[in-house]
């Protein structure tokens, strides 16, 4: 039989998985943590291939960790106002919409921060992220004002932004 | 506690209520998308975050935090793949859609 070296961000997944584990159960019983070690370790050994790489892992530097949360902290105002945008434009009688769709291209370069702006399109004012394909980006706008707008938008500048500083420490 | 739970739990219901009177009223797949992904995070968010309260601090609040957290994070990614579906299967879009092409506007640096 031979034995295969496991990796890093193998052992890592094991242990996280294994924390939210015991955070889940509460408790701190043999048999619990048996089955615990038993299921992260399934779950890790099993899912190797996609695990994140830690060129995959989005980085979350001292220089950029208050960015982070200023991003994370304006999108959940975003979301609020996205809410709050859909319920008026659904229950006003007259149903005041013009679907489209949008093309555009981002300078944002990290696949992870690709993702990460993709999904906070969809969470965002009237607008919904149909296809990612390397850098150009389809959206679906329930307005004209807003898919107009999206090409441009502010959060984007944000994560480039975020970029630049991860690359100067690089 | 009960006079900001309340207001809470109700706004979270009202929310899903639009998500479903929109997923009646809008006339194609994408902007019934909209509604009910959009009003789904904050109906769920919302009708969760008022059980946090009603919990305290708790290993039952931990739980419920994880939910929130997980639904904000596969939400849009569902949201994403049933819309790419339609977007493939050239699904039928309303009346009067347009389609926008920004994509000389913006340089690429690649």
């Amino acid at each position: 039989m031979n034995v295969k070296k496991y990796s890093y961000t193998f052992w890592g997944t094991f242990l996280t998985l294994l924390l939210f584990w015991i955070l889940i159960t509460g408790r701190f019983h043999w048999q619990h943590l048996l089955v615990g070690i038993l299921c992260s370790f399934g779950v890790a050994h099993f899912n190797q291939d996609i695990l994140l790489d830690p060129a995959e892992r989005p980085l979350f530097l001292k220089t950029t960790i208050k960015k982070w949360i200023s991003y994370f902290y304006i999108l959940v105002v975003e979301i609020f106002k996205a809410n709050w945008g859909v319920a008026a434009i659904v229950l006003n009688p007259k149903l005041d919409i013009s679907p489209g769709f949008v093309k555009f291209r981002t300078n944002v370069k990290k696949p992870v921060n690709r993702v990460i702006l993709a999904n906070s399109i969809t969470l965002t004012p009237g607008t919904l992220t149909v296809e990612v394909e390397d850098d150009v980006y389809i959206v679906h706008a329930i307005t004209r004002a807003n898919a107009e707008d999206v090409s441009a938008w502010y959060m984007m500048d944000r994560l480039i932004e975020i970029e630049e500083m991860e690359k100067d420490v690089s | 506690m009960s006079f900001i739970i309340i207001p809470i739990l109700v706004a979270g219901i009202f929310f899903f209520i639009v998500g479903v009177v929109g997923l009646l009223r809008l006339p194609d797949v994408y902007s019934r998308m909209h509604a009910t992904t959009k009003c789904d995070t904050l109906g769920a968010g919302l009708i969760l975050f008022a059980l946090v309260l009603y919990s305290g601090f708790s290993n039952a609040s931990v739980k419920l935090m994880f939910m929130i957290l997980f639904i904000w994070l596969t939400n849009p990614t569902s949201a994403h793949v049933i819309a790419r579906a339609a977007y493939r299967n050239k699904i039928k879009v309303c009346e009067g859609s347009y389609e926008l092409d920004k994509t000389e506007g913006v340089q690429c640096r690649d």
